[in-house]
């Protein structure tokens, strides 16, 4: 059944289309759809061996394709408001800072304070396509931006303030699955199982027995000193210059 | 020398292999943008005819399925704003549409002046040209009542300011795209002269199988 894939024809074709399918990959972002917007500055891992090969091999090791600099990843990275958790001697409450105003957030008697970031992380899992996806979300906190010497507050105090502001939410982890990068990777095994079928018969190729004069002499019947045509008297010497070689 | 492709398994194989490159380019973005970005600013055409074909596949590649935040979401906006007084033009910066409420009474006209980009992928499944033209567009400000400014005086006014950059157009080849299709064509090539001798084999044996 697997006898035509052994041709050096189908071998070339198969590696021509798999090498082709493989440089397509070197086109897709290196973070999933669904996540890219999430974690577009955010923390991603990609254990796909084949996908990270791919862009390797293009020699693009981050993936061709860039995250566009945006509006987004301005904002992002220059923030102009943070949530924060302030502390003071008789109370702990949760607020927005807005950090266009130049003015300070703090009260004088503030004794301790922190900002709450929202951790985004996520992972995707496969060969080439992201089969399985998992999307970490966390809140924590850190020293406020404005006063670093701050000291943080009461952890359980400031949760509590936060939640109660809406500003934190218990860690969650989504994982999805996806069917048609499930089906993409399986049809793209199967693929390379075939491709090594055919592979496997590379040193069995006629044309290695046909590389130097002497081999395509031998194939042809012909004789290996003079090329005469040896055909009608294959095991008796030349009769064109007597080389006794085949005799 | 192509006859073994003949051979259903050989035809089966370069099947499920154009079939799986192709669904590789589902999980490709389309090119429109990813980031927030007003519909008014930018757009995008894509003259891929097989790529067109692959990003309709199922799966979730599909970015145009995903509902994305408009720009909208992220805050107020700032407008490059061009202003008629009764003293003359200006050009100046609007944080946001409440700030213009407060321009004063004599403000005769004003226009909005951004850059507009519009980009062409044109290629088979990969990018092999990009051309990115920028050109200068004039809306009326978000302001009750406010008229519009003439295009060109706004236009001269915002790119004298440098709040704008002037009109363009730029073209990107990319080889390896090119290469990447030119590849793609050869494996549909030998794919459907393999279908095409496949199906020819079984015809005749068919009719070989009738004659005996």
């Amino acid at each position: 059944m697997f006898k035509p894939l052994r041709h050096p024809t189908a071998f070339l074709a198969l590696t021509l289309c798999l090498f082709g399918w493989l440089s397509a990959w070197s086109y897709v972002p290196a973070r999933p759809a669904d996540f890219y917007w999430l974690v577009a500055s955010h923390g991603h891992s990609n254990y796909r061996p084949l996908f990270i090969a791919a862009n390797y091999l293009a020699g693009h090791p981050g993936g061709r394709f860039r995250t566009p600099v945006s509006d987004v990843w301005h904002l992002d990275r220059h923030p102009t408001s943070y949530r924060a958790v302030i502390q003071t001697d008789t109370e702990t409450y949760a607020l927005i800072v807005d950090t266009t105003s130049g003015k300070s957030v703090l009260p004088d008697n503030a004794v301790a304070g922190a900002r709450v970031i929202n951790r985004l992380r996520s992972e995707s899992f496969g060969i080439l396509a992201p089969v399985f996806n998992r999307f970490h979300a966390d809140f924590h906190l850190s020293v406020l931006p404005e006063n670093s010497s701050l000291p943080l507050p009461d952890e359980q105090q400031a949760i509590e303030a936060a939640a109660e502001a809406g500003y934190w939410r218990p860690a969650r982890v989504d994982t999805k699955v996806d069917w048609f990068a499930a089906f993409h990777d399986l049809v793209f095994m199967v693929t390379c199982i075939a491709w090594a079928r055919s592979a496997f018969a590379v040193p069995g190729w006629p044309v290695w027995k046909r590389i130097t004069p002497k081999q395509r002499r031998r194939m042809q019947g012909r004789c290996l000193d003079c090329g005469y045509n040896r055909a009608a008297a294959p095991d008796a010497p030349c009769p064109e210059c007597g080389d006794p070689q085949n005799a | 020398m192509f006859k073994p492709l003949r051979h259903p398994t050989a035809f089966l194989a370069l099947t499920l292999c154009l079939f799986g490159w192709l669904s590789a380019w589902s999980f490709a973005p389309t090119g429109r943008p990813l980031f927030p970005v007003s519909s008014d600013d930018t757009s995008h055409d894509n003259r891929r005819p097989l790529f067109w074909l692959a990003s309709r596949m199922p799966g979730p590649g599909l970015m145009e399925r995903l509902t994305l935040p408009s720009r909208d979401d992220f805050g107020p906006r700032r407008f490059s704003a061009v202003l008629k007084m009764n003293a003359g033009t200006t050009a100046i910066w609007i944080e946001n549409t409440t700030e213009g409420r407060k321009l004063g009474e004599d403000v005769i006209a004003g226009a909005w002046v951004t850059n507009r980009s519009r980009t062409e992928s044109i290629g088979l499944l990969a990018t092999v040209v990009y051309r990115y033209h920028s050109e200068i567009a004039v809306r009326p400000l978000p302001i009750d009542n406010l008229p519009l400014l003439d295009g060109a005086e706004a236009t001269r006014a915002a790119l004298d300011a440098e709040m704008v950059s002037p009109q363009f157009t730029r073209s990107t080849f990319n080889w390896f795209a090119a290469m990447h299709d030119l590849l793609f064509t050869v494996a549909a090539g030998l794919w459907l002269y393999a279908g095409i001798g496949c199906v020819a084999n079984l015809v005749r044996s068919r009719n070989k199988a009738g004659q005996s």
